[in-house]
């Protein structure tokens, strides 16, 4: 299970004074913040992208953008949250990006030339799962990938989108449902 | 996914996808530092004007001539898509996120950033079509999307100092309210919410007022 966005680093509580440190030149500051959100914004990065240059792509985006507008954050959010909420933005545009150019000139197949399986389940349900998660509409895709996978809470994932909770849970709910019906015939066979 | 035999079993699945693998946290850094490309050029300088980060070898100052120039092109760019989608151009779905994360700082001059005015543009476009939507009674897949997207935008712009201008801050939690009622139009697909929607839009007046901000904010 992944450490909660609000108690991600025993830095949370220094943040604030990090920050500062950060706005008044200190790249050491920097680098610490970098240090303690950077892991989880790759790695949701790279659950939405599927792709180590795209999460790679987007984690610096994220960072530079971050950095960049550091003074304009005013704290309402925890920074874990403000961060999150960046890299979803920032992925959603180079994903669309990216979908643009992969329908011109990429087969689809393609996509799925990384198998980073060993988590012993059926190779074929993964497959299939895995299939079946790219082709959700994309709200229910990253809720799913949120909760199921990187082990977001209803409320964080509600900040982060800024929806209700109540939103997050119908949308994972749904997600659950798509999956369910369209692995039907497997999980059939697979549970006799 | 958490009681059902088989909901456990897709959730052990599901946690190969796009496993991640260890994040290059050095190499990311190094990029950063650099921060190339036109786009990135604004941040890094507004960084570097104000000391953070800043590079003692001068990288900011030879970087600031060519940035500047791009920084006036990209600037023009956004300004006509913004104003080609006022005037009643299609959305494009793909644009929230490139207005992004700008978070929408207040030039000096105290006009609107131009970012700010291009994510403006885009929930006028997007809340031209919402009558069509209630009437349809039917909430399009792709227009909650945009509709989920302009929320985290707004989200975004309400945490930005722009925000604490009062009209603007109005505007933003209005749009907040129409978008989240939106959103969550897909949520349960409860006819009952189009309807809730329509009332209160009707009875707080919430798209004219909306609409009519919009249109001023980027005549501004």
């Amino acid at each position: 299970m992944e450490i909660p966005l609000a108690t991600e680093s025993a830095s949370r509580v220094a943040e604030p004074e990090l920050i500062a440190r950060v706005l008044a030149g200190d790249r050491v500051a920097a680098r610490e913040l970098y240090d303690v959100h950077a892991p989880r914004v790759y790695r949701l990065a790279f659950r939405l992208t599927g792709d180590e240059e795209l999460a790679r792509e987007s984690t610096q985006d994220v960072f530079v953008r971050a950095f960049g507008q550091l003074d304009r954050f005013r704290g309402e959010a925890a920074l874990a949250t403000w961060l999150h909420r960046i890299t979803l933005s920032v992925v959603s545009g180079l994903m669309r990006k990216v979908k643009r150019m992969r329908e011109r000139h990429v087969p689809l197949e393609e996509r799925h030339a990384i198998d980073h399986g060993a988590d012993g389940a059926d190779p074929v349900l993964r497959d299939r799962l895995h299939r079946e998660i790219d082709a959700l509409p994309e709200i229910y895709r990253v809720t799913l990938i949120m909760h199921d996978i990187e082990g977001y809470t209803h409320v964080e994932i509600a900040e982060v989108l800024g929806v209700a909770v109540g939103t997050c849970k119908s949308r994972l709910h749904l997600a659950r449902a798509k999956l369910r019906a369209a692995l039907g015939d497997l999980t059939k066979e697979l549970e006799e | 996914m958490n009681d059902d035999p088989i909901d456990r079993m897709l959730r052990r699945a599901a946690q190969s996808y796009n496993a991640p693998p260890e994040p290059p946290l050095d190499e990311m850094w190094d990029a950063i530092e650099r921060a190339p490309g036109e786009a990135r050029a604004q941040a890094v300088i507004r960084t570097m004007r104000r000391s953070p980060l800043r590079d003692p070898g001068g990288r900011a100052r030879r970087a600031q001539p060519w940035a500047g120039m791009a920084a006036a092109l990209v600037v023009g760019l956004i300004l006509g898509h913004a104003s080609a989608r006022v005037v009643g151009v299609p959305a494009d779905a793909s644009a929230p996120a490139q207005a992004t994360t700008a978070l929408a700082g207040q030039p000096d001059d105290g006009r609107r950033h131009p970012l700010t005015k291009q994510y403006l543009g885009q929930a006028a476009a997007l809340l031209i079509s919402l009558p069509d939507q209630l009437t349809a009674e039917l909430a399009d897949p792709g227009y909650v999307a945009r509709a989920d997207a302009l929320l985290l935008e707004t989200r975004l712009l309400l945490d930005a100092p722009e925000a604490a201008a009062p009209d603007l801050r109005a505007l933003l939690e209005d749009l907040e309210i129409v978008l989240a009622q939106v959103v969550r139009l897909e949520a349960d697909g409860n006819p009952m919410r189009f309807e809730l929607l329509r009332q209160a839009l009707e009875q707080r007046d919430v798209l004219p007022r909306v609409r009519d901000a919009v249109v001023h904010h980027i005549a501004e």
